[in-house]
């Protein structure tokens, strides 16, 4: 939808005989333009062939050469042996045309979910993909965790690095986690968020440590 | 055999009009599809002022622009504020699905067009921050890398680099690319050099000099 406003303006100045008289014209469009997020049916996998090269690490390896022929008995190559150049050749551009994403697909959450529900450790790269509330829904499952094997397990060792921050969160400790988690995670940044779950569960002293510093930051802001 | 999960990316393409970069896109968003559609449900949303990737359907689009191809004459909106209208829109799609949404790619074409070198504000730097979370792949084509964010080289995973026709370009690139890979930027068409941006920082980030197909591209008379 657009509406048009026209108005007249005779602010400026005049000159005799001179209709300075304006119109001007302002066009507002309130039309909502929404993108269309579809798969674009028109497509086949018949179309895209690229493949990525495999990239090797070092430099290759070098031609073995020996020095002298014992077999017939060449002398090795002197200083008189003219050296090879050492201009630098211009690397020629390869045919092969990679995807410029990575292999594989991107991540969904339920992949993660499945890792974890399988009793593998998802990388942090992965676990990191996850929007906000899907992390806050994945910390109270490891919260979950952390209170039913608390004490004993390794979780537990980790859930007391964490929470023994101040005395007060010490006082947490005769809480479940979950329940901590559960009131924490809301007000925390997607980024402690981030920082807190992986302290759990890959290194927890480091990711207490984290906790720490992003506390004594925020103490730091409130001071200031 | 479905290929392993991997993080969402995003992807720069530079270089001066008519060397292949429009080429090196399509065949990037079509082998991204062929392995989005072998895991399950995806999106593709490309935002396309020219009407570069019109062949692809409706999910290519730009505000403005009618169906039949031809710009509303009553849209007077600069090519800044369509594009901040349409990621908006965007995102509220995307946030329709809740938590189940899926893989998508996000295609920004002639990025030049509707974007600063100066740093992103509002939804831009929301998208170029947080992109992961929208679960989106990113690709951005533009023909300066001076006039792109550089929040959109911070958080690139590759660029790949065609011959620029001002050497400021190219050089102003060394900063996220390193020196060294600055010189081996191609000056032939269709030939692009692909600088890895996920080495450590610190290191040389490894490149490959590769050619991309020259490809029949249909552009809109009327683009605006």
């Amino acid at each position: 939808m657009s509406t048009t406003n026209a108005e007249k303006s005779s602010s400026a100045p005049t000159l005799p005989g001179v209709d300075t008289t304006t119109t001007t014209t302002t066009t507002t469009t309130t039309e909502s333009v929404e993108p269309v997020i579809v798969p674009p049916a028109a497509l086949t996998a018949t179309e895209a062939s690229a493949v990525a090269p495999k990239r090797g690490r070092g430099r290759p390896p070098k031609n073995k050469t020996t020095p002298g022929n014992a077999a017939t008995g060449a002398p090795m190559p002197t200083a008189a042996t003219p050296k090879r150049s050492k201009k630098k050749k211009t690397p020629a551009a390869s045919d092969a045309e990679p995807g410029l994403f990575s292999d594989g697909g991107a991540v969904t959450a339920a992949e993660v979910q499945a890792q974890i529900a399988a009793g593998k450790t998802p990388p942090p790269a992965m676990l990191m993909q996850l929007p906000a509330a899907e992390m806050a829904q994945l910390a109270i499952g490891v919260g979950d965790a952390l209170a039913t094997n608390f004490g004993a397990m390794r979780y537990g060792e980790s859930a007391a690095a964490i929470l023994a921050l101040s005395d007060q969160e010490k006082d947490m400790l005769q809480v479940p986690v979950a329940a901590w988690i559960k009131d924490a995670l809301p007000k925390l940044t997607p980024i402690e968020g981030i920082v807190l779950i992986l302290g759990m569960l890959y290194v927890p002293r480091v990711g207490a440590l984290e906790i720490q510093r992003l506390q004594a930051r925020k103490a730091g802001r409130v001071a200031a | 055999m479905t290929k392993k999960p991997r993080g969402y990316e995003l992807t720069v393409i530079i270089g001066a009009t008519g060397v292949g970069k429009t080429s090196l896109a399509d065949a990037t968003i079509q082998k991204w599809i062929k392995d989005a559609a072998a895991r399950g449900a995806y999106e593709v949303a490309i935002l396309d002022p020219v009407a570069q990737f019109a062949h692809l359907g409706e999910c290519a689009s730009w505000p403005g622009r009618r169906a039949d191809g031809t710009m509303d004459p009553k849209d007077e909106r600069e090519p800044e504020e369509r594009a901040e209208a349409w990621i908006r829109a965007f995102r509220l799609a995307r946030s329709r699905h809740g938590l189940n949404a899926p893989p998508c790619l996000l295609v920004l074409d002639d990025a030049d067009v509707y974007m600063t070198g100066s740093q992103p504000r509002g939804i831009w730097r929301d998208l170029f921050m947080t992109f992961r979370h929208w679960k989106c792949d990113i690709l951005i084509i533009g023909r300066r890398p001076q006039t792109l964010p550089k929040d959109a080289f911070q958080s690139a995973s590759r660029v790949a680099i065609f011959t620029s026709r001002e050497n400021y370009g190219v050089a102003y690139l060394s900063e996220f690319i390193g020196a060294t890979n600055v010189k081996q930027v191609p000056r032939a068409p269709y030939q692009y050099l692909l600088v890895d941006l996920t080495a450590q920082a610190g290191e040389t980030y490894p490149a490959v000099l590769l050619k991309t197909k020259k490809r029949a591209v249909t552009v809109a008379a009327d683009t605006r």
